[in-house]
């Protein structure tokens, strides 16, 4: 018998997969940990999570930008700032893969403004960019192109005529009517609630939110004012994220008050999401007991919010409790926040992170 | 005995030059779900990722091992078994070969590669009956190219393993010529193609092309391995294109992987909603509000869709 040579037959990938620049959105690690696992070796800030490698990330944890917010005239207005501010923050305002990748308003638009240290491989061409017409997110959009845009600054939004990369007209055409109702309409109201409206459903395959959440949102990003800025910058601290789950709740209470269950059904969720925040913080050796104390509380807001959503008597009540007990809550956490990543000197040991100009 | 030019190249393979109808499930039978217990300490992503290095390297004992590892949580991978094949071609075990090759082929039938290397073994063994076996259902995907779509680097790919095949039945070959040679190190596709393929296919997905998708989605897998992800989305598409059974096996085998996935969760409670077992998609929102502390999108999703089936229930009644 003649040997022969054999080759084992080469053949490459066809190119059905046309999209080479995904990177962004990756496979998650498997098995996933548990939130009840702690997690040393696997540290994770969702704040840090959209963020350009050439990012200082050791600033973007510490501080964050300040609220450019104008105070509201009235009553009606400030409970409407309330619910859009929560809404802005919450991971379950938009649908499809940006939920699912914990993504929010703020996530782009940080406190209102842009966000130069955006990033997401593939959706990204160099940091504070986004292509917003693309499939990932939403087929309604998808223009077959890679052609990501600046991720527009909100605040002074109220003066503005046209929004995005579209331009007013597009937005209230795309807009459902049901979504164009106003409830504290003011100078370019409309034409901000059709960009808003449009970013939730079209761009980021929401559901339509309740029409006070839609109408909370144009508030809060209306009255969003560069003028009423005092310091371009704040401290990153537990305190803040305490009292950014409290207004949660205080506006999740007034909603249960006004009857609208959806709304604060929507507020609760997001309160109890922002534990995370907290929980991640004190996701460190040592810290096991701060973090069971912070999943119960997560837990407790979990169990309160089908009671919200069934209208239970006196739920409002539960909802007060609950946010009574946060002073006692933070005050148990500040005493361990020095060995949290609430610390400067604990994200650099631990994340092996230098300290910069800006972050000092 | 001359030993010349021994040269075994790795296929990467394409398996979608005909009809997606070969893209068979793992596991398949009614229920969909293969009955296996779940192997804790093995991520058989990692494990395929190591075999394949392994197969690069030309150490075949490490590479029989690590698709072995893989083999044990997803038994009718056809990449896995195709790997295993040649790893055990590799230490001339050529009769064990043929088991995986048969596999790889039962499971994709126009896995070109699988049915050339099939063929080879069968040859080695002189079981020239069986090589032309192969011969001929590679002819027959070649016919079948002439009503069907095939992109021609498909048809080429037929062609090459028919020219080969027919070369080694003319002229005979021996155990020890396929043995220990190089492999092109260029022919392996990166995990980060795969998660560029992975990427496309959600893009597919989101334009409610699925079947599109699913080929993307196994060039992802051919690249990255068994990945719950990759896993959970076949199940997805499967089940969009209304194979519920398919799609099950799919979640299954996700979920077997990585038990807490919120994808496969969701999506199988999704399932259930579609096929009207309320109490199981119930269940699973009981998992998924465990899995999920601080809330989750998987879970709000599920929760809809339920509340949305039993109004509709309650008007019907």
């Amino acid at each position: 018998m003649r040997t022969v040579q054999i080759v084992f037959a080469v053949a490459g990938f066809a190119s059905v997969a046309s999209c080479s620049f995904w990177h962004g959105l990756t496979l998650s690690e498997a098995p996933s940990a548990s939130a009840e696992k702690p997690l040393r070796s696997d540290i994770e800030l969702t704040e840090a999570k959209w963020t350009a490698a050439e990012a200082d990330i050791l600033y973007i944890l510490t501080k964050e930008p300040a609220e450019c917010l104008a105070p509201a005239s009235d009553k009606e207005t400030q409970y409407l700032i309330d619910v859009g501010r929560t809404a802005f923050n919450s991971p379950f305002l938009l649908g499809g893969q940006a939920a699912r990748a914990r993504l929010t308003c703020n996530s782009c638009h940080r406190r209102g403004g842009d966000n130069p240290d955006f990033f997401i491989a593939g959706l990204s061409s160099k940091p504070g960019t986004a292509d917003v017409t693309s499939s990932i997110f939403s087929k309604i959009r998808e223009d077959g192109e890679f052609n990501p845009v600046a991720i527009p600054n909100l605040i002074d939004s109220a003066a503005k005529s046209s929004f995005g990369s579209h331009g007013v007209s597009a937005e209230l055409n795309a807009a459902p009517e049901s979504m164009l109702s106003l409830r504290a309409p003011g100078k370019g109201s409309l034409e901000l609630q059709a960009f808003i409206a449009s970013a939730i459903t079209d761009e980021f395959q929401g559901v339509p939110p309740p029409q006070s959440v839609l109408d909370g949102l144009v508030a809060y990003v209306a009255h969003l004012k560069s003028d009423e800025c005092a310091s371009d910058n704040v401290d990153r601290t537990l305190s803040a994220d305490v009292a950014r789950i409290a207004g949660m709740i205080d506006a999740a209470i007034e909603s249960v008050e006004r009857g609208e269950r959806d709304t604060a059904s929507l507020l609760v969720l997001t309160a109890q999401n922002k534990f995370v925040d907290i929980y991640e913080r004190y996701n460190i050796d040592g810290l096991l007991d701060q973090r069971n104390v912070i999943l119960d509380r997560a837990q407790q807001l979990a169990k309160l919010r089908p009671k919200v959503a069934a209208r239970k008597e006196k739920i409002e009540i539960e909802l007060a409790a609950f946010l009574a007990s946060l002073d006692q809550f933070a005050r148990y956490l500040e005493s361990s926040s020095e060995h949290s990543l609430y610390n400067k000197g604990v994200l650099i040991e631990l994340l092996g992170l230098e300290e910069t100009e800006e972050s000092i | 005995m001359s030993k010349t030019g021994k040269c075994i190249g790795i296929a990467a393979f394409i398996f979608f030059g005909t009809a997606p109808a070969v893209l068979a499930a793992p596991g398949g039978g009614s229920s969909g779900a293969p009955v296996t217990q779940p192997k804790q300490n093995i991520d058989p992503a990692k494990s395929y990722q190591e075999g394949v290095e392994a197969l690069e390297a030309g150490d075949y004992k490490k590479a029989e091992r690590k698709f072995g590892e893989v083999l044990r949580v997803m038994r009718d991978m056809p990449e896995a078994n195709y790997y295993m094949g040649l790893a055990k071609v590799g230490r001339e075990k050529h009769k064990a070969s043929v088991k995986y090759f048969k596999r790889a082929v039962k499971e994709r039938p126009n896995f070109v590669e699988a049915r050339e290397q099939l063929a080879l073994s069968y040859i080695v063994l002189e079981k020239t009956e069986e090589a032309a076996e192969q011969q001929a259902a590679l002819e027959e995907l070649k016919v079948s190219c002439a009503t069907a779509e095939c992109d021609t680097n498909f048809i080429k790919r037929l062609d090459d393993a028919l020219s080969r095949i027919a070369l080694a039945m003319g002229e005979g070959i021996e155990t020890d010529d396929v043995s220990a040679a190089p492999i092109d190190k260029d022919i392996f596709a990166a995990r980060t193609d795969g998660e560029s393929r992975y990427g496309a296919a959600v893009r597919l997905i989101n334009q409610s092309r699925y079947d599109e998708a699913i080929e993307a989605l196994y060039l992802a897998q051919a690249a990255i391995g068994p990945h719950p992800d990759v896993l959970n989305y076949l199940g997805f598409c499967h089940r969009k294109l209304g194979d519920f059974d398919k799609a099950r096996g799919f979640y299954a085998l996700a979920l077997e992987i990585d038990s807490q996935h919120l994808g496969a969760n969701e999506y199988l409670g999704e399932l259930y909603v579609e096929t009207g077992e309320l109490d199981r998609a119930k269940r699973q929102l009981v998992k998924l509000d465990a899995l999920c502390a601080f809330g989750c999108a998987e879970r709000e999703d599920l929760a809809r869709l339920i509340e949305i089936k039993e109004s509709v229930r309650r008007a019907e009644r």
